[in-house]
């Protein structure tokens, strides 16, 4: 059940790798790179498959969209990008943001881009139109916006101000919720009740989404300056997280222990791989 | 033979064998070129598509042509008659489009209109409504109602029935009288039955009215042309030849009485009679022969009567108009009206009158105590107020008045009158460029029309004639034209105008040439004054000048606040919640939040909010400096929302919250609330330097209206925080002891400098008060001392002047992991608020080649501490830590709370600096130098320190200053006095 083996190990040759995300089906993967460019694999066999170059910055993520035509990019260059999978052309590129884009996010039927920035706004840009100012901008947050979370009527967003911030489109309401630390990533839940949230105090919290109570919290690994992202696996059974000491933390969900570490790591970048890979 | 068939291979189609014996077929024509109609029928071709298709291949239903019907009728079936129609020998082709017979569906007019078609409807509701048919909208269709034009409905309306004429009903009696006449009439032959007409007559009851015969109106063309009565024009027909090339196109020629063709046509049909024109002929005779001109008296006159001699009455002289006779009525004589009589004094020249008297009966109305009093004779006790005024005053008022006039100054105007002296004198120090925005502000509150015309000139000088203004030679012209300060009494104006012209002819006393005759002595006096002080105040500013000002675009109404529609829990209690993991409603907050509409429509989501115009989460506007908002303040929100978000630095406290760590929010407030400004932006307030025009003066006023500690600890003291138990003893024993009045107040003071600074030394405070904690030993006297430090290092904080260094101060709270991490390279770590404003950009990952993981070990350090990124400056700190900072921060160490982790290198930075500063101040200098770890702020610095020594030495007087005001705060103050500065306070921060 557990991975265990490590099948492959990529050198991207992008310098630091700051996300890699696989597209909605697990048969291609992302690679956001600090040498600016995003590169597309296949994972399974070993092979690179194209190389974006899109963004004047450090890519910091990027997204599939649900029909895989397009990849949705972001950056320390400020830039949001609409990139196209075939011939890497730009599609569009928003701008607006005033800081470091950290996280970008397609919605459900990849109709909008949500980007969230160092600015303190989530931006929701519409892929539909060829309008180039957002459609909405989200400022609730008092600080960077760390982590975006979209299901197919909530925004999620985490926020380093400690809050995460759950916006309601079917009842029109926002319900912020304090953490005390600063969020690094969030995600929802495979059933959509709960929310899970990393805080920078080491500890990953599962939150009921509807009152804001603390169901659970996973310890044990470390986490107090980076942006690592923590995921559940497909039946919610584990709560997979990196670290800060380059090791892959799988906690079981009800009981909160520590079930296996993953130790391959030389570096970050194939801790948050290893998460994404599984968390599809 | 089987062989053979075998090996034979057949390729293509055999050819028919012919048998001899039949009859030669002649090889069938293909139809020329025909055209296939829709039904693939051969069609004709005309030119276009014209002409008829009927014929054999354009046969009519079959080959046979069109089938003649046949009578047929049977017992169960009869034959109905029908008569044929021209349809019925047509093609489909034919009723098509380009077909002889086209078939067009039109909609007829009565069912184009719309409002026609609601007419129709409705008629059909009325029609329907109580029949089975009812609203069913199919039949209904059917059912086309008569149109009726309004006329027509209306006239049925009054009573009006078809058949009837129009006119009143009138009764028979007139017939009757008539019948009477006939009777009395002469019958020749038979006569006609008596009883008829008896009848007809005897039938009408008495009192039965008729309506009138219906009679054809007679129709009369109107005459739109200028010829006589009955001419016609000329028919261009009958003058010229047929032959000749017709110009005019030939009106329409129309034969009546007789059957036959109407209009114009070719040829003479059979029936006409007259066809001699058919070829007409050129004729010599129907030209003029003759040059000789005709004497037509007439001029063309085709009138009737045309020749008749006209009798010309006895004693008329003249000569008669042909055509016209001479009436036998007299003309009405002319009525004359007799020029009108002039009065014996009248002289033709117009004088004018003199404006001054008239308008006597308006300043009448309007009068005051002062002039009603000298009507009625009485002395007046004084001249003026400035009479009131002793004579000390009324010289530092000359002083200040003289003092204003020598700066160009526009402003001080009404401050005279309205404001207090030392205001006046504040504001006449003060620069023009300063002025006059304060000036406009004191405008707005002022009522008098003076001052509301005086907000006026800025504006217009610098909107309506800009181009003016700086080619302007005179400014008196253009004020006249354009500032006109006594609207509202168009004879002051007047004269306020002349006034202005003569003073600029350099007339020494213009007043008394303006000054009415009816003005008491006292009137002229005060608007003499009025005068000079408008001519002088209302003089436009220089171009240059005005085009540095604008009017403000949009009203910021400082006193508001937007905030979020809803409550937000204490954020205290958030904390400390959060603190203790009891995660829920306490750390929960929901807003309403409106969705943009097309985000909505993208996320396929109903819009929750339908017709809403607002996007986001609802802010109201309330009132700044309510208490309420205090307490707001204390809790998450932010005073503005993009402000310095002192709520994260709240949040970063990892302590658990203290009393003091309320009174330093409640300093926070302060801060905030006596400089909004400041609170705006950060970016804002990044490239502007604080002016530090306040003086010492002002400093002082605040000082004394600022409040104690205990009225904030009154108000805002909280006690159900979990660690209030062992504080709690702590607190009030400070404040028995009072240093936390006097910090606070303290803090305050400084805090009117700059206010971000002072957070930072809030901040301070709480962590010697923290330390304090620790070490309970520790002396109040210490206390003060380390506050005395504080106060130093703010001032050494003010200096810089920059408010960002202030951000640095959160860090301190801050836990900052200080060891390295085993990666530096990957992932981005969280840059939070502080750290970006600390300017601390921690890019680690740089590009090219990674480093060898040995280097990385060793690098780690710097890499996390910004080591390779660093400055120089920041190396030679390294080095340069000396051994008492060592030791310091072992000492450190000691008071360090375990959860507050390990400060970030920041902090002990300044924290070392400090107490460097504390030991010799000789160090100062180079150590200072560290606390600053931009470049761009190096050759700033020199001046600065220069200037922070300086500022010391003010500190110090500032602590003299401080021991008064403790000495104040010392003295118990009741309830009642604290609330009214806290009203003196909260009013001066509107003001």
């Amino acid at each position: 059940m557990l991975p265990e083996k490590l099948i492959y190990e990529i050198s991207c040759k992008q310098g630091a790798l700051r996300a890699v995300r696989f597209n909605s089906d697990g048969n291609y993967c992302l690679t956001c790179g600090s040498d600016k460019s995003i590169k597309l694999w296949n994972p399974h066999r070993n092979l690179l498959l194209k190389n974006y170059q899109v963004h004047a910055y450090e890519v910091l993520d990027a997204q599939a969209s649900c029909d895989n035509s397009q990849i949705c990019s972001c950056g320390m260059d400020k830039y949001v990008c609409a990139t196209d999978v075939g011939t890497g052309k730009i599609l569009r590129k928003y701008r607006g943001h005033a800081g470091t884009v950290n996280c970008v996010k397609y919605n459900e039927n990849s109709s909008v881009i949500l980007s969230g920035s160092t600015d303190n706004s989530v931006r929701i840009w519409d892929c539909k139109s060829r309008k180039l100012e957002p459609l909405q901008i989200l400022d609730e947050a008092k600080d960077s916006v760390t982590s975006i979370q979209v299901s197919d009527h909530e925004i999620l967003t985490g926020s380093a101000d400690g809050y995460f911030r759950r916006y309601d489109l079917r009842t029109g309401r926002m319900h912020a919720d304090f953490l005390g630390k600063a969020v690094s990533s969030v995600s929802f839940t495979k059933d959509g009740q709960c929310v899970l949230a990393s805080t920078l105090d080491d500890s990953i919290k599962l939150m009921d989404k509807e009152t804001g109570e603390m169901l659970n919290e996973f310890t044990g690994h470390k986490n107090h300056d980076y942006k690592i992202d923590s995921a559940l696996n497909c039946e919610d059974t584990h709560v997979i997280s990196g670290s800060e000491d380059g090791l892959v933390y799988y906690w079981d969900l009800v009981e909160a222990k520590i079930v296996h570490k993953l130790n391959h790591a030389r570096t970050h970048d194939h801790t948050i791989q290893k998460i994404q890979s599984l968390m599809w | 033979m089987e062989d053979d068939e075998d090996t034979f291979v057949t390729i293509g189609t055999p050819l028919e064998f012919i048998d001899e014996d039949d009859p030669i077929k002649k090889p069938q024509k293909e139809l020329q070129a025909v055209g296939v109609g829709t039904k693939a029928r051969p069609r004709f071709h005309g030119a276009f598509t014209g002409g008829f298709s009927a014929g054999y291949f354009n046969t009519v239903g079959s080959k046979d042509g069109f089938t003649p019907s046949s009578f047929t009728s049977s017992k169960e079936k009869k034959n109905e008659f029908s008569t044929q129609r021209p349809e019925d020998f047509m093609d489909e082709e034919d009723f098509a489009e380009h077909g002889i017979a086209p078939r067009k569906f039109q909609t007829s007019d009565s069912f184009v209109s719309e409002d026609r078609k609601r007419q129709r409807d409705q008629a059909i509701k009325s029609a329907t409504a109580d029949t089975l048919l009812g609203s069913t909208t199919a039949l209904a269709d059917l059912i086309v109602p008569e149109r009726l034009t309004i006329g027509v409905k209306l006239l049925r309306k009054m009573g009006w029935k078809e058949g009837q004429g129009l006119g009143p009903r009138y009764e028979k009696k007139a017939k009757s009288g008539k019948s009477s006449k006939d009777s009395q009439r002469k019958v020749y032959g038979c006569s006609l039955p008596q009883e008829m007409s008896e009848e007809s007559d005897e039938e009408i009851p008495e009192n039965v009215t008729f309506a009138p015969k219906d009679v054809n109106p007679v129709k009369i063309g109107a005459k739109d042309n200028v010829h006589g009565i009955g001419y016609r024009g000329l028919d261009p027909r009958k003058a010229l030849p047929a032959t000749h090339v017709s110009l005019f196109p030939a009106p329409a020629i129309t034969k009546t009485g007789k059957k036959g063709i109407r209009g114009t046509a070719f040829g003479v049909g059979a029936l006409e009679e007259d066809d001699e024109d058919v070829y007409s002929q050129d004729h010599l005779s129907n030209y003029d022969m003759t040059m000789d001109i005709e004497e037509d008296i007439h001029m063309g006159w085709t009138a009737p009567g045309r020749g008749k001699k006209q009798a010309v009455p006895v004693g008329y002289v003249g000569n008669l108009l042909e055509g016209f006779t001479l009436s036998g009525k007299k003309l009405p004589p002319r009525k004359i009206f007799p020029p009108p009589h002039l009065p014996s004094n009248y002289k033709p020249l117009h004088t004018f009158r003199k404006e001054d008297t008239a308008p006597v009966s308006h300043t009448n109305t309007e009068q005051d105590a002062v002039s009603r009093g000298l009507t009625l004779g009485e002395t007046p006790v004084f001249e003026s107020v400035f009479d009131l005024i002793p004579q000390k005053d009324k010289e530092r008022l000359n002083a200040a008045k003289s003092r204003a006039e020598g700066t160009i100054d526009v402003q001080s105007s009404s401050n005279t009158e309205k404001s207090s002296s030392d205001s006046h004198i504040h504001t006449s120090q003060t620069s023009v460029s300063s002025a006059v925005p304060a000036m406009e502000s004191t405008a707005g509150t002022q009522s008098s029309p003076m001052a509301t015309a005086g907000s006026q000139p800025s504006p217009m000088a610098t909107t309506k004639e800009p181009s003016k203004l700086g080619t302007l030679q005179s400014p008196h012209t253009s004020r006249a034209a354009v500032f006109s300060p006594f609207v509202k009494d168009p004879e002051k104006q007047r004269r306020y105008d002349q006034y202005i012209s003569l003073v600029k002819e350099g007339n020494p006393d213009a007043y008394e040439h303006v000054a009415g005759s009816h003005m008491t002595e006292w009137e002229r006096e005060r608007e003499m004054e009025e005068f000079s002080k408008a001519a002088r105040f209302y003089k436009p500013m220089t171009s240059m000048m005005a085009s540095r000002f604008t009017r403000a675009k949009f009203h910021d109404d400082e006193d508001k606040v937007e905030m979020p529609a809803q409550e937000e829990g204490n954020k205290n209690d958030r904390q400390s919640a959060a603190k203790m993991k009891m995660y829920g409603t306490l750390t929960r907050d929901s807003y309403e939040w409106h969705p943009d509409r097309v985000v909505c429509k993208r996320f396929n989501i109903p819009d929750p909010y339908p017709g809403s115009t607002i996007t986001g989460v609802p802010k109201v506007k309330r009132d700044k400096y309510s208490v309420f908002n205090f307490l707001n303040f204390s809790s998450n929100e932010p005073i503005e929302e993009k402000s310095v978000s002192q709520d994260s630095e709240m949040k970063a406290l990892p302590a658990p919250e203290t009393k003091q760590d309320k009174a330093e929010s409640v300093s926070f407030k302060i801060t905030a609330k006596s400089h909004p400004k400041m609170t705006t932006s950060i970016f804002s307030s990044l490239n502007e330097e604080k002016p530090k025009g306040s003086s010492s003066e002002n400093v002082q006023k605040e000082e004394e209206a600022r409040p104690s500690m205990d009225l904030f600890e009154a108000i805002f003291g909280n006690t159900d925080s979990e660690d209030s138990e062992e504080d709690t003893p702590k607190a009030t024993s400070n404040i028995s002891n009072s240093p936390p009045a006097t910090l606070s107040q303290a803090s305050n003071k400084r805090s009117s400098e700059s206010p971000t600074t002072d957070i930072t030394e809030t901040r301070d405070q709480s962590s010697n008060l923290d330390k304090g904690h620790h070490h309970s030993g520790r002396s109040n006297s210490e206390k003060n001392k380390n506050r005395s430090e504080s106060d130093k290092s703010g001032s050494k904080e003010r200096t810089s002047a920059n408010p960002t260094t202030s951000i640095f101060s959160h860090l301190f709270q801050e836990p900052q992991k200080e060891e390295v991490s085993l990666l530096p390279g990957a992932p981005v770590a969280i840059e939070t608020l502080e750290m970006r404003l600390s300017g601390e950009n921690r890019v680690e990952d740089s590009f090219g080649p990674e480093l060898p993981p040995v280097m990385k070990e060793s690098a780690g350090g710097s890499l996390k501490g910004n080591g390779i990124m660093q400055p120089e400056h920041q190396k030679s700190y390294d080095e340069g830590r000396g051994e008492k900072d060592r030791h310091r921060e072992r000492k450190k160490e000691k008071y360090r709370d375990k959860e507050k982790g390990q400060h970030k290198d920041k902090h002990r930075h300044r924290s070392r600096s400090r107490g460097d500063r504390e030991r010799d101040s000789s160090d100062r200098h180079k150590k200072h130098k560290h606390t600053k770890s931009k470049k761009s702020k190096h050759k700033k610095k020199h001046k600065k320190e220069k200037k922070s020594h300086k500022k010391e030495k003010q500190t110090v007087s500032y602590s003299s200053s401080d021991a008064d005001s403790e000495s104040d705060s010392d003295s118990p103050v009741s309830n009642q006095e604290l609330l009214q500065r806290w009203r003196s306070l909260t009013k001066e921060g509107k003001l």
